[in-house]
């Protein structure tokens, strides 16, 4: 058990910006909106998986839609309330856990401001080990966790109670549901108990994404290359590094699509993205794949930058981390390996040393 | 045809200076003043010296070019701001984070900052969150009114995209106020609420002091006969007109790290370099590259409040000539607070009463400046070079963050009213060119015109489009009297608009170049 100080949510962007695969949406303003909900109601507690209680309901919750919308549409700070509110109304005696369900940029944040305000603990722990783009590319797909009863809710207060069939129709139903929310809203889903949670979920990815964010913070004091220190540390790569002079982006079906180029001359690299950085290119090939992580450092302040932040000009550094070794897997690799994103090439891991 | 002449103004917090240039770049007369309060005295006497006894006729100056950091020092004094309210065009009402947060409280108290959300504000795929209602922006200015605001800042979500909520919001409170100045947001950053909503907020405060400041700079020129238009320089190194300065003076905020780079590096005639400058209360450094400083994209802010337009890489310490010299143990402390604008009465040397760096340096011996009085120092000879130690120190660490592993090898220009203070010219790879104390004047002088497009087009034939549209802002830019081969593309922006067919986007292309 642990209460989380300022200093926790600041490290927590750096590392859930690393983690996230340029998914999540930037964390500047999660980070601030969780500060200021705990500056009003409290600090939040972070528990173990052994401290979870036997009669608890462990909620994943996350954003959903296009990042680049939730930076202009800021939350109303009342999506989540929405969300427990339903929740309660279909389990009314449960004892709630909140945990995120992506430890991807500002995703990483989403139930610290409830929790603080309703004095609920968060498990430390996310459903991704990372972030995707879609519902069923989740640890409790994999582990028969069911994703319905899930529920949305808007901005404005609209709220929806989703019974699919499967993960593949509630990620089907859910996204023109967030679409007709404005293209940005909140989702609870793969509800869990305490046993599931346990023998399901990805453990120890908060902390350890904000072990990562003071170790970069560290690298920086001591004058030496953070970049240099997260890769070294986690088993990662730098592929390439230079200019973005493109990027090409929409919003489509509910989600930030496109690429960015950057020139590191003579070569041109090229990230494609769903949200989530996914392929690399370079020469027309696909170098690296999903579900291993990517990186786009910001050269000049070395903050890892998350896709709707990419512009025109800036300096990055393209690097890659390996994949959690659920994803590794077969069943893993045919959920979000290159095939599930309709790519014909196969898995060819950047680094062949798998993530602790 | 008869030789043109242009004049450069820069003025500081501590100094006004005037430059007169020849065609080719060279100093025919400069002077140096204090800055005045008000501000056109000093500027008036800048023209003053310069024209004076000046045998060319007026229809020769071509321009008058000012920078200056009058805005900023505002920001960062945190005085002559106007207290601002905000309107939140927002119909989802959003709580999660108020207007100002993670500002320094200080500022903004200076600023009374309050907020109000009413309905409106847009969807990403067009049609209001809530639908918009006039008698909303009445009851909000009434509130804001009533909290003390001064000046209003106008933020609707998805406003860059869709500006018609904001411009109806600036209509009805002219009918209502027709005094009250207004700040539209879309008019100063694009997609970001929070970022754009900062910078909307801050050009609000600032109306104060431009406004009082700088209106009456356009008569003092016509005063003196000068025909020429007045131009100010703003962030991006570029120029805007003195009206457009007054309406939008966040657009100025960070132009003196750009004229003073752009200043010593033509001053010292080289392309790359690391650029020192020295004033009287701070010291700045930042990188050139190809003749142009070195810009932070990302994360650039002001005063510790994020913005949303580029900005040159600067790194500053609060080190300057006029700094006081306190000790603390048995060290020496420099700065924070300076003395700069009446260093002639306050520096030990001149018979005052405070300790200050100039002091320090004078006891050296590395400065001598006629009046100072060497006895009148509390300190000894030693103990006047521990201290310029400590400003060396200093100096040559913040020289060092700014260094990465391409920029160690780079020469070190040093500029500004306190180049003087240490003996640069004797380190390696120091250079302190000619008339280093006017280099932001002159670097305002040679400020550089720039096209911009702004145009709402389909992206199917994305490449041709884009390429199309660079043309064009190259185009712009000449057309205003660039030099072609000096022409380059320095902003681009592309907002889609995403809900609409055939990729239809926002696109706005910026180039910019020397005049000729």
């Amino acid at each position: 058990m642990k209460k989380l100080a300022h200093e926790d949510l600041d490290n927590l962007a750096i590392g859930s910006a690393i983690l996230g695969s340029g998914g999540g949406g930037d964390p500047a303003y999660d980070r601030w909106m969780a500060q200021h909900a705990m500056e009003q109601f409290g600090a939040v507690t972070l528990i173990g998986k052994d401290e979870l209680p036997e009669d608890a309901l462990v909620i994943p919750i996350a954003f959903i839609g296009a990042p680049l919308v939730g930076v202009e549409k800021i939350p109303s700070g009342r999506e989540i309330s929405h969300l427990l509110s339903a929740i309660q109304k279909l389990r009314p005696s449960a004892s709630l856990v909140l945990l995120p369900a992506e430890i991807g940029g500002g995703n990483a944040y989403a139930p610290f401001s409830i929790a603080s305000q309703m004095d609920l603990p968060v498990l430390d722990g996310d459903t991704l080990g990372r972030a995707f783009p879609e519902l069923q590319m989740s640890a409790c797909h994999l582990g028969g966790v069911s994703s319905s009863p899930a529920i949305l809710a808007d901005s404005l207060g609209n709220t929806a109670v989703i019974e699919a069939i499967d993960s593949y129709q509630l990620e089907h139903l859910a996204r023109s549901l967030a679409v007709a929310m404005g293209s940005y809203c909140a989702l609870a889903f793969y509800l869990m108990t305490a046993g599931q949670a346990r023998s399901t979920i990805v453990h120890g990815t908060l902390s350890k994404a904000m072990q990562m964010g003071a170790a970069f913070k560290q690298a920086q004091k001591n004058g030496n290359d953070p970049i240099e220190a997260i890769l070294k540390e986690h088993q990662g790569k730098r592929l390439a590094q230079g200019k973005i002079i493109d990027v090409n982006q929409t919003v489509q079906n509910g989600f930030l699509t496109g690429s960015a180029t950057i020139q590191d001359s003579p070569s041109v690299w090229t990230v494609i993205y769903q949200n989530e950085y996914l392929f690399v290119r370079c020469a027309e090939k696909i170098v690296a794949s999903t579900p291993d992580i990517f990186i786009l450092f910001d050269q000049e302040t070395g903050q890892p930058l998350t896709s709707e932040s990419l512009q025109y000009g800036l300096q990055v550094v393209l690097a890659a981390l390996p994949a959690p070794s659920i994803w590794q897997t077969a069943e893993g690799l045919a959920l979000a390996g290159p095939q599930a994103f309709g790519y014909s090439h196969s898995y060819n891991p950047i680094t062949q040393k798998e993530n602790p | 045809m008869s030789t043109i002449y242009k004049i450069g103004i820069d003025i500081g917090g501590t100094h006004t200076d005037a430059v007169l240039l020849n065609e080719q770049g060279g100093i025919v007369k400069f002077h140096k003043t204090m800055t005045t309060s008000p501000i056109e005295e000093g500027f008036s006497q800048g023209l003053m010296h310069l024209l004076g006894d000046l045998a060319i006729p007026l229809a020769q100056i071509k321009g008058v070019y000012l920078g200056t950091t009058h805005a900023t020092n505002a920001l960062l004094q945190q005085t002559d701001l106007y207290k601002v309210g905000v309107i939140r065009l927002a119909g989802h009402n959003p709580i999660s984070l108020p207007a100002g947060y993670a500002w320094p409280v200080s500022l903004k108290q200076a600023i009374g900052l309050c907020q109000t959300n009413v309905n409106g504000g847009n969807e990403c795929h067009g049609g209001a969150i809530t639908p918009f209602k006039k008698g909303d922006i009445r009851n909000a200015v009434d509130r804001l009114l009533g909290q003390g605001a001064e000046s209003l800042a106008i933020v609707g979500v998805f406003s860059p995209l869709h500006s018609e909520q904001e411009w109806e919001t600036e209509q009805i409170i002219s009918t209502l106020c027709p005094h009250l100045p207004v700040s539209l947001s879309h008019q100063i950053g694009g997609i970001g609420f929070i970022e754009r909503e900062n910078s909307t907020i801050l050009n609000a405060a600032l109306k104060k002091v431009m406004a009082t400041g700088f209106t009456h700079l356009e008569r003092v020129k016509k005063g003196f006969g000068l025909t020429c238009p007045l131009w100010i320089t703003q962030n991006n190194g570029s120029l805007i007109s003195l009206e457009q300065a007054i309406r939008y003076p966040i657009m100025t905020v960070s132009a003196g790290p750009t004229n003073s780079f752009m200043g010593g590096m033509k001053l010292a005639g080289i392309q790359d370099g690391i650029v020192v400058d020295i004033g009287g209360t701070s010291t700045d450094v930042g990188i050139v590259r190809s003749g142009y400083p070195r810009k932070r994209l990302n994360q650039s802010n002001i005063g510790g409040i994020a913005l949303n337009f580029s900005m040159p890489d600067v790194l500053s310490i609060p080190l300057g000539g006029g700094s006081r010299i306190s000790t603390q143990g048995e060290r020496f402390q420099i700065g924070p607070l300076s003395c700069a604008k009446n260093l002639r009465e306050a520096a030990m040397a001149f018979g005052g009463p405070l300790l200050t760096l100039t002091d320090a340096a004078l006891g050296c011996g590395h400065l001598s400046i006629n009046g100072a009085c060497l006895e009148k120092i509390s300190l000894s000879k030693n103990q006047c070079q521990e201290v310029m130690e400590e400003a060396w120190d200093q100096i040559s660490r913040l020289i060092g963050r700014m260094q990465d592993g391409n920029e160690k090898n780079l020469p070190v220009i040093v500029i500004g009213g306190g180049a003087a203070l240490l003996p640069f010219q004797e380190k390696e790879s120091f250079y302190v060119p000619k008339h280093a104390p006017i280099a932001n004047a002159y670097g305002a002088a040679l400020a550089e015109l720039a096209g911009t497009v702004d145009t709402v087009i389909s992206l199917q034939n994305r490449d041709a489009v884009l390429a199309d549209l660079e043309r064009r802002a190259y185009q712009a830019t000449v057309d205003k009297g660039a030099l072609p081969d000096t022409v380059r593309l320095v902003e681009r922006f592309i907002i889609p608009y995403h809900y609409a067919p055939n990729q239809m986007a926002r696109v706005i292309m910026t180039a910019s170049g020397k005049q000729a």
